[in-house]
């Protein structure tokens, strides 16, 4: 039996508390993971999201965290419930779910989910999604970037319990913990997400108490029904018509070939299409999207081009209609590879949305971000510490530039919200050592409004060995302008064996297919590396950039006098 | 108007088959929604998809998408 919501409606500002109240809710919870965690990834990488769900399933509670998570955070709740029913759940319980053919994102996203109840019935839950940083599978840090199917990738969890009335399902952890390249990581990690999901059960449990159950419930709904209308209202705005956009995965580690997305847009009243079947048939490696991943991407395409005062939460999805076929880039069908997809591919199915909106409302889009985290995994034994270990980095890249701002210097792409480790951390937790860590001038597309910078890292190898596996795009195709702005420069990752001079691309060094997709690659003591992220996209034409802001970037290195004179008639 | 019906799959739990939506794609857990569409049982995650399959792809010529143009700078 439910708690009934009432169908009262409730006075807005009293609505307005409630939804600051989950939102901080969720923000606890996050303060609560990054603090606990083990993992790089989890405490300075910040890639988890914590959210909360009403009994149905539907997201009514998030804060900043990763918006392909927070996209595709209602279906692989939906689905747990409905895979599990409602009586299985008890009081104490956390379930674990990793399944991207049930609703996830990709393998090393794990969902817990923990059902909180009040006056002995099933209110909703709070859960959180993380990316756990080894799960196993074909290669370190469990990005198997040349792999081709879902097994490859890791430990995949169906809906399970990982905790039974606040008792260790001890068979379980046995078996993830003997997957995984790094049991303990895992172990403080898991400790970390289950005890925020402890912290947000104990604020909901405040709410309850202060706004009863059944109040808390209509609360819920009505914020639901809030932000429906609001989305709708704001799609209203957009001239209906159709339209039309893609881009193109560069390769997929397996075959040397570009993978295309392609998107049909319709803007219909107060409702969108994005229909997504045209796209090509999936790939061998792993950068196809699973529809969740596809459905986040266009979500946050559309998010970005309306009011921030949007209560975030189901709500906002329900105009919002997707059309995929199984079997494509854009909707991977079992049992393919998928890994790269969430990482990768997202960024580019989300520019994909705004450049297609670009046609209609040019002045509420970006040109095209870096798109891509430069996923860069090693592992080995550390020489000071004699222990195993394996590190999952990612890279900033430049963002594109708006109608009104140059893009955003080397941020983590739009997909994850995440940041990257600190020169600090990462020197004093792993056997590398930062030679020079850099903006790259010239790296942001030219415009008017210029696309923002990359990074460009060096790094020696000071362990007797470490296994490396990249799985980057970008390296052959460049993020696009608007408008007359230009591309951005490519990424790229190379290395220099100990004892040579020049840099070389990794198919040349070590027979890789891919330059920038590979796995398991052996580095040795002094052998050095260099990974260069990708610029921004430029909006508008170079020519009408304010002369002031050219100098600017000229006296701050971010443009060199030869591309400010070529680009911008700069001097003339 | 919706025409169709919910099914429970039968699926013993160790049938590892799954049932894509017709419309969007999504795979469908448990619950299926089915309805006759142009002679064919067509399965959906709920009745919404199949409402939007019959006014939005029913009749749909299923062209190619004409992409737009890349846009380039020269000398970039």
């Amino acid at each position: 039996m439910s708690i009934a919501a009432s169908r009262e409606p409730i006075d807005s500002v009293t609505l307005g508390v409630i939804n600051n109240a989950f939102v901080n809710l969720c923000r606890e919870m996050g303060t609560a993971m990054m603090r606990t965690s083990y993992s790089t990834i989890f405490n300075e990488g910040l890639d988890f999201s914590c959210v909360m769900f009403n009994r149905a399933g539907d997201l009514i509670g998030q804060a900043e965290f990763c918006p392909t998570m927070l996209g595709s955070a209602q279906y692989a709740a939906k689905w747990t419930i409905e895979e599990l029913g409602y009586d299985a759940f008890e009081p104490g319980d956390v379930i674990v779910h990793n399944d991207p053919y049930r609703g996830q994102c990709h393998m090393p996203e794990h969902l817990f989910m923990m059902p909180v109840f009040c006056r002995g019935q099933l209110w909703g839950f709070v859960a959180n999604i993380a990316h756990v940083g080894e799960i196993g599978g074909m290669a370190p840090g469990s990005f198997a970037a040349d792999g081709t199917e879902v097994y490859q990738e890791g430990l995949r969890l169906p809906p399970i319990k990982l905790m039974r009335r606040g008792e260790y399902v001890r068979d379980l952890w046995k078996v993830i913990l003997t997957n995984h390249r790094t049991p303990k990581t895992t172990w403080g990690d898991y400790h970390a997400m289950m005890g925020s999901l402890k912290v947000a059960e104990a604020r909901l449990q405040e709410l309850l108490e202060r706004y009863g159950p059944e109040f808390l419930s209509a609360a819920a709904d009505q914020l639901l029904d809030y932000s429906e209308r609001f989305m709708r209202a704001e799609i209203r705005e957009i001239p209906d018509g159709c339209y039309e956009a893609e881009d193109c995965m560069e390769d997929d580690g397996v075959t040397d070939r570009p993978y295309f997305a392609r998107l049909k847009l319709t803007v219909r009243g107060d409702e969108v299409i994005a229909d997504w079947r045209h796209s090509d048939p999936q790939s061998r490696g792993p950068i196809n999207a699973t529809f969740v991943v596809t459905a986040a991407a266009t979500y946050s395409g559309l998010l970005h081009v309306i009011s921030n005062d949007i209560p975030l939460n189901s709500g906002c999805y329900r105009p919002i209609r997707l059309v995929t076929k199984p079997g494509t880039l854009t909707n991977v069908r079992h049992p393919g590879a998928s890994v790269g997809g969430n990482t990768e591919t997202h960024p580019r199915l989300q520019n994909i949305v705004l450049r297609a909106l670009a046609q209609v409302i040019p002045d509420r889009v970006a040109a095209a971000e870096g798109g891509t985290a430069c996923n860069f995994l090693f592992a080995g034994v550390h020489p000071e510490t004699g222990e195993y270990f394996t590190n999952y980095h990612i890279e900033g890249s430049g963002w594109g530039g708006t109608a009104t701002h140059d893009g955003g210097n080397v941020l983590c792409p739009e997909n994850g919200n995440c940041r990257n480790a600190p020169v600090e951390v990462f020197e004093t937790k792993y056997p590398f050592l930062t030679r020079d860590y850099r903006l790259r001038p010239d790296s942001g597309g030219p415009g008017r409004l210029r696309g923002g910078l990359a990074s460009s890292r060096h790094l020696v190898v000071m362990a007797p060995e470490i296994t490396l596996s990249a799985l980057m795009d970008r390296t052959k195709t460049c993020a696009w302008g608007l408008f007359g702005g230009g591309e951005g420069m490519s990424a790229h990752i190379l290395v220099k064996r100990r004892g040579q001079d020049t840099f070389q691309r990794f198919s040349e060094a070590f027979g890789t297919l891919s330059d920038s997709k590979f796995t398991r690659v052996t580095l040795r003591e002094g052998d050095e590396v260099l990974l260069a992220s990708a610029g921004g996209g430029g909006y508008g034409d170079p020519l009408e950039r304010s002369r002031d802001d050219v100098l600017e970037d000229v006296r701050e290195g971010f443009v060199s006098r030869q591309a400010a004179e070529q680009f911008y008639r700069f001097g003339e | 108007m919706s025409e169709g019906r919910w099914m429970e799959s039968d699926a013993p739990w160790f049938d590892q088959r799954m049932t894509y939506c017709a419309l969007c794609g999504r795979v469908i857990p448990k619950r299926i929604w089915q309805a006759e569409i142009g002679g064919h049982v067509e399965s959906f995650c709920e009745s919404a998809c199949e409402e939007l399959y019959r006014s939005y792809l029913t009749g749909d010529t299923d062209k190619p998408v004409s992409p737009a143009p890349l846009q380039r700078t020269p000398g970039w």
